[in-house]
């Protein structure tokens, strides 16, 4: 009995080191540093999580987001920091068209204790880009935290041609 | 002879999806978490060899 125990004993060691490989995998992926965007236009919000940003064509090409010209677009940039050390970094926010910076959105420093997060919100009104002298199009808007970047591409259209109703005619008897 | 021709492709075909699963997840993984699984992957494939060479494999 004791030597079939011996024999397993390997066995058992190998399925305890599979098991150490999963919780690694678990506790690997919560700890760490993640940044979620919400973007907020035409009443819908939009969520990219921390998983999108490592997508290699959101890395090139950035986050394609549509609004209407005109209307407020809100941004709410949330940060959590699932580590045992103090995160500090440098916090900005811009809008580029044709890889010139047109408006300045945020500049800030933002520092998170271990398990903490911080919130960081701000809005992009048409004025702002009509007062550079563009009008609708595509813009980026870029978000530099520290080393990381970010990028959101943002259609910005036209109000479509309200057409008016037009009330069926009564047909002849 | 066919029936382990097939059984070695399916094999084959099981460690090529395992291999490409794990080298996908592996590439979300920090450094020292890389390390320690490549540390108990070795050891768990040393200690399988050691338990089949008890059993007379």
């Amino acid at each position: 009995m004791a030597a079939k125990r011996g024999k397993n004993l390997y066995l058992y060691l190998a399925l305890a080191c599979f098991a150490g490989i999963i919780a690694i995998f678990i506790v690997d992926g919560y700890f760490g540093l993640y940044d979620t965007l919400y973007v907020t236009a035409q009443e819908r919000e939009q969520v990219i999580e921390p998983d999108y940003w490592q997508q290699p064509w959101v890395k090139e090409q950035g986050y394609g987001i549509g609004a209407e010209w005109g209307e407020p677009v809100y941004f709410r940039y949330e940060i959590v920091n699932r580590g045992f050390s103090t995160y500090s970094a440098s916090l900005e926010a811009a809008v580029w068209k044709g890889g010139e910076k047109i408006v300045h959105l945020l500049d800030e420093s933002v520092s998170l204790a271990p398990f903490e997060e911080v919130t960081v919100e701000w809005t992009l009104q048409a004025e702002e880009l009509a007062e550079t002298g563009f009008g609708v199009g595509e813009y980026t808007v870029q978000i530099r935290r520290g080393e990381v970047e970010r990028k959101v591409v943002m259609s910005l259209y036209e109000r479509p041609v309200d057409y008016k109703e037009i009330p069926p005619r009564a047909l002849p008897r | 002879m066919r029936t382990y021709i097939l059984y070695g492709f399916g094999i084959l075909l099981c460690v090529s999806g395992v291999g490409y699963l794990a080298a996908e997840y592996v590439k979300y993984l920090s450094e020292p978490g890389k390390l320690t699984c490549l540390t108990l992957a070795t050891a768990m494939f040393a200690l399988l060899g050691k338990y089949f060479d008890s059993r007379g494999w």
